[in-house]
């Protein structure tokens, strides 16, 4: 077992230190993951929260995964129900989504050169995003990847491929690579 | 000599090779040019910003969650009361000085109401007594 299951138990058990070793160590990852899908500072907020509340009421039955993947996955999934949520509300509501996760980016993202890369993120089709998402901010390996989605391993490397090619040619189009 | 191309390297980079020939031979060229190498180095850069943003958030706390209870837990927890209970009633009763309780045959003796105009009760729904069935004969 690594040191983040260790670090996972002792913080199941209630050892104060460990649960802000384990916050701590995992957060912002997780936050960035949530913050690239939902667009929504807020919405990413509640999800770190739910993830790690999940994680530790579930309890550690994935030993064979890494803790990043298991937080990356559970964290992941609760973003893609948000954002199904969210989308469903606005398009209810008739309500301009666009502006508001720009503006929610904003305050999250402090710095100029990370706004610029989560924007050209932001601007890939779901099916790219996800597998870059999956792969870069939830550690998950391409075959985890494929599992998870439920697509070939051959079509998750070329989607990452494309989309890290995509992020790559705005970033530098706008001087930020 | 040529130098490899950038999707090649970017696809090395992001280890999405699936033949082993072609990753032998980008490495075994990569041995050999420093132009090349230095176009890969650029690229781990970019991979590394793209996959390096960091969230900031207001510095609001995250809660370690209560665990639920189970059901089976409040069951367990339940029985052990009434156990509990159970135990305690009798570890009380033994401590309890007991008096000898005696029980009197005491008898209550019905009369006749001073009002009744017949001056008979009946005793027995089944049984009429042979004067009042006279007398309510005689009434008649």
């Amino acid at each position: 077992m690594d040191s983040g299951w260790e670090c996972f138990i002792r913080a199941r058990r209630g050892d104060k230190s460990a649960w802000r070793d384990l916050v701590d160590c995992h957060r912002p990852r997780l936050m960035s993951l949530a913050l690239l899908i939902t667009g929504s500072a807020a919405d990413a907020e509640d999800i770190v929260q739910e993830t790690f509340t999940r994680a530790i009421i579930a309890g550690a039955r994935h030993y064979k995964s890494t803790l990043e993947k298991y937080l990356g996955t559970i964290a992941f999934r609760l973003s893609l129900k948000e954002k199904k949520r969210s989308n469903r509300q606005a398009s209810l509501e008739n309500f301009e989504l666009a502006d508001s996760a720009h503006n929610s980016l904003d305050s999250v993202l402090l710095s100029e050169r990370d706004r610029q890369i989560a924007a050209a993120i932001r601007t890939l089709d779901k099916k790219h995003r996800d597998v870059l998402v999956l792969r870069f901010y939830g550690n998950c390996s391409y075959e985890e990847i494929a599992e998870l989605l439920e697509i070939s391993s051959g079509t998750v490397k070329s989607r990452v491929f494309y989309a890290v090619k995509t992020c790559r040619k705005i970033l530098k189009e706008k001087g930020i690579l | 000599m040529d130098h490899i191309s950038e999707d090649n390297l970017l696809a090395y980079a992001l280890e999405v090779l699936d033949n082993e020939a072609d990753r032998a031979e980008i490495e075994a060229h990569l041995k050999t040019c420093s132009n090349c190498r230095a176009s890969l180095a650029g690229i781990h850069a970019d991979i590394n910003s793209i996959s390096g943003i960091k969230g900031q958030f207001d510095g609001a706390e995250i809660y370690f969650p209560r665990k639920k209870k189970s059901f089976g837990y409040a069951l367990l927890k339940a029985a052990a009361l009434i156990m509990l209970g159970f135990l305690g009633g009798l570890v009380v009763s033994g401590n309890l000085h007991h008096e000898p309780v005696s029980i009197s045959a005491s008898y209550l003796k019905l009369s006749p109401p001073a009002d009744s105009a017949l001056g008979f009760t009946a005793c027995d729904a089944t049984e009429i007594n042979s004067e009042y069935y006279a007398k309510l004969i005689e009434s008649e």
